[in-house]
């Protein structure tokens, strides 16, 4: 009776957790008691419960961790690269492409008419719509990238609150478990082995589990949780990139799956494609547009006047003691719209195109005096130390630094002689058959170009969301596999609470006929 | 397989979601009027269609631009038009002030018809359409020909885009339309006065040869116009019917045809409610409802 009633016990706890997430059904396992030898033979004793157990797999659960890390990456992934894709969403006419042609179009207006007031004025005002439409997207990918960054604190954040949660459980376990024979501390370790899931959503994490029943947990090269120890993540900011460290490690390179991995990975993808390919297509159409408008007349008669404020060079020192007094450009017709690194060795200086991975320019570093490499000079001043590094870019500020520098409509240059003013449209003619040219360093024109942004942005957002179904749907699976396991069947366990019931009555009325037998003998 | 409640459960939510998740984008299809709401739902559809919008964007350009270099041109053709008109009226009056029967005072007073047919021609050369001097080149505010019949304007000839690599000029300078032999209308018809006035038969007989010649180069720059229009007109026949076609294909690509995606909702309706009322029974039971 005592077991029947331990059994109902399990079965009413199994019951009372069906709706627990991570809990794990249990199930008495019962015994025959060790016989008793009488009169020669042996008679039962009876049933005892030789185990509590849990019906648990862990190559299901280390399935299931893993198919969580990468659940969690193609989540990530997706969220950046969808919201990502609806800067770019061309179906809806937000974008570039309608702004670019706006613009070019306008020359042609002018080009029409070239001493009409009304057409430039127009265009004036489609070029400071194109202007602010490149900051508006700009903005947009800039926010995204907040955002990642600040998920991904947040997220590490998460992981040490779990990690710490994970060694008290450690510790707890190790406690009720000692000497034990079997896995007590069931509960515990379904609350653990849930953090453990949360955990790999967040992470690539490898786990094992000690004798004791404590589990030591690696992320990166190094331990995240060992046994009751913790160590915590800290952010530490890398060319001002949140990166992951682990004591003073930078794990940032090893993490390459759940939400983390996938955020890393998204945030390089928006800098590379959505981000850097706008500015260079802002960047070379100011380049191109100021080439040409400074070659011609405007209707006052000057000329040699940028239309867009003047591409500037942005430089980032990643040197010792050595400082940029000046980053310019200094033949604009010559610039690439490449970025560039320069690295001092034994007192020379290498400039190498990051790109093509060409050397630009190299030579003897003096202080002081220019370096001048494909339409760029750079001043560097101070003493340079072995692999000091400049870092180059005409693209970083080229959105920030978007602005058409023409205020007055007659400034606006559609003459290509002042001797030919008013009615000449020559200039403009250039400025409008720009459009369908194609630009070196874009290698097409600015439309395919900016096609080409949109469609690949397009594929890896349709990517994303296609390995997000798929993690989602395997995820599915391993979860309904753990569920056929170890869930809780409300059907099954009815059907043992009649079981356990019928013994339990049985038992009684074997008391009973004890009892009755004892009256015969007493009313003897 | 042991199949638990929860199994069921999720299983149905999940299936109800993807059909919640299906409903909306059938509904925002229906909405909009688009089969893609973003790139990544069809990539190559999507890329097309910005390829379609962009050139019937940069095709209502050209047809604006011919649409502007059609007037201009006509109206130069109505002026040089009007010109032709003057200088045959300049061509009966000289013939007439040949004829050996008249004497002085009967060509003076032809002379007089020529004074004024001389500052008819001059105020056609200096026609301005929308504020501009048609007939000096570039020089656009500067009046072709001053009242000493000198050119003002240079040789300039105004293109417009009419197409990717088409370009037209819109323009004839008065060098090419008011000249002939480097002496323009204007200075032709003073000279044929002033033969008329001094009585000079052998001048007289020069003038008609320049007034023939002029006739000549008139008819030259209207054959000119006559054949840029021609071209502008072949032009924007071409460009509307590329029109037409990039529209009608830019929809195919990327608009939603109604009666399919109408049934398309009504199917993803009528599996719903199968869901619901399915899971509603199921979820509902368990053996503890038979337990009494």
């Amino acid at each position: 009776m005592f077991v029947s009633q331990a059994a109902l016990g399990i079965t009413s706890h199994n019951i009372a957790n069906v709706n627990t997430p991570g809990f794990t059904r249990r199930g008495v396992a019962l015994e025959t008691a060790n016989p008793a030898a009488i009169y020669g033979g042996f008679l039962g004793s009876g049933v005892r419960i030789s185990a509590v157990k849990r019906h648990y797999d862990t190559f299901i659960q280390s399935q299931l961790l893993g198919q969580h890390q990468n659940y969690g990456r193609s989540f990530a992934l997706n969220q950046a690269l969808s919201h990502i894709e609806q800067v770019f969403n061309e179906m809806k006419d937000i974008g570039l492409s309608r702004t670019v042609i706006d613009y070019f179009n306008s020359w042609q207006e002018i080009a029409a008419y070239p001493e009409g007031q009304p057409q430039r004025i127009v265009m004036l005002q489609k070029a400071n719509v194109l202007v602010q439409s490149a900051r508006h997207m700009e903005m947009n990918i800039t926010k995204t990238l907040k955002n990642i960054e600040e998920s991904i604190s947040n997220i590490a954040d998460r992981i040490n609150v779990i990690s710490s949660e994970i060694a008290r459980l450690n510790e707890n376990i190790v406690q009720i478990e000692a000497g034990q024979q079997y896995e007590k501390a069931g509960d515990l370790r379904d609350q653990r082995d849930l953090l453990l899931k949360e955990l790999s959503e967040y992470i690539n994490i490898s786990y094992f589990e000690d004798k004791s029943g404590a589990i030591t947990i690696q992320a990166g090269t190094r331990n995240l949780v060992y046994g009751v120890n913790v160590n915590n993540l800290t952010i530490k900011t890398v060319d001002g990139k949140n990166n992951i460290f682990l004591g003073d490690a930078n794990i940032t390179p090893y993490i390459n799956r759940g939400q983390l991995g996938g955020l890393f990975d998204v945030r390089n993808n928006i800098e590379s494609v959505a981000l850097k390919s706008l500015r260079k297509l802002i960047a070379s159409l100011i380049k191109e547009t100021n080439l040409i408008h400074r070659l011609g007349y405007s209707l006052d008669a000057s000329t040699g006047n940028n239309f867009f404020d003047p591409i500037q060079i942005s430089a980032s020192d990643y040197s010792s003691g050595a400082d940029m007094t000046s980053a310019t450009v200094s033949d604009l017709s010559a610039l690439t719209l490449d970025e560039y690194d320069i690295i001092f060795n034994s007192g020379n200086y290498n400039v190498r195109n990051i790109r093509t991975g060409a050397v630009a320019a190299s030579g003897v570093y003096s202080s002081g005096s220019p370096i001048t490499f494909d339409g760029i000079s750079i001043v560097i001043t101070g003493a340079v130390s072995d692999n000091d590094r400049f870092f180059i870019s005409p693209l970083t500020d080229a959105i920030k630094n978007f602005r058409v520098e023409i205020s007055d409509p007659l400034k606006i240059a559609a003459a290509s002689s002042n001797l030919t003013l008013p009615g000449d449209n020559g200039n403009a003619l250039r400025m409008a058959e720009l459009s369908t040219k194609s630009i070196a360093g874009l290698d097409s024109n600015f439309n395919v170009f900016y096609r080409g942004i949109v469609s690949r942005l397009g594929t890896m957002s349709r990517a994303s969301s296609d390995s997000l179904r798929f993690d989602e749907n395997l995820l599915n699976e391993l979860n309904n596999r753990r569920e056929a396991l170890s869930g809780v069947s409300l059907d099954e366990e009815a059907a043992n609470l009649i079981k356990f019931q019928r013994s339990f009555e049985a038992g009684a009325r074997m008391i009973k006929v004890t009892d009755e037998l004892l009256q015969t003998i007493l009313n003897l | 397989m042991r199949v638990t409640q929860f199994m069921i459960y999720n299983q149905t939510v999940r299936s109800i979601q993807r059909n919640l998740g299906e409903m909306s984008v059938l509904h925002s299809r229906l909405s909009s009027g688009k089969k893609i709401d973003k790139p990544s739902d069809d990539i190559m559809s999507a890329v097309r269609a910005m390829d379609y919008r962009l050139s019937i964007n940069s095709n209502d350009q050209y047809r604006r631009n011919i649409n502007e270099a059609v007037s201009h041109l006509r109206f130069t053709e109505d002026v040089m038009s009007s010109v032709s008109e003057a200088i045959i009226r300049l061509k009966e009056l000289a013939i007439q002030g040949s004829d050996g029967a008249l004497n002085a005072e009967n060509r003076a007073s032809i002379a007089k018809e020529t004074a004024r047919l001389t500052e008819h021609l001059l105020s056609l050369s200096n026609s301005k359409f929308r504020d501009r001097y048609i007939f000096s080149g570039f020089r656009t505010d500067m009046p072709s020909f001053s009242h000493d019949f000198s050119y003002n304007g240079d040789s300039g000839m105004m293109n417009v885009m009419i197409d990717r690599d088409a370009a037209i000029s819109v323009n004839i300078a008065g060098s090419t339309a008011f000249q002939y032999n480097g002496e323009s209308f204007m200075k032709i018809a003073d000279d044929l006065r002033n033969a008329l006035m001094n009585n000079d038969i052998a001048t007289l007989q020069t003038s008609i040869g320049s007034i023939d010649g002029a006739l000549g180069s008139i008819n030259a720059a209207l054959a000119d116009i006559g054949a840029r229009l021609n071209r502008l007109d072949d032009q924007i026949n071409r460009l509307e019917s590329a029109d037409v076609n990039l529209k009608s294909v830019l929809s195919s690509t990327e608009d939603a045809d109604f009666v399919e995606t109408a049934s398309d909702i009504s199917k993803a309706e009528f599996v719903l409610q199968a869901l619901r009322q399915t899971a509603s029974r199921t979820l509902s039971q368990s053996l503890f409802d038979f337990l009494r």
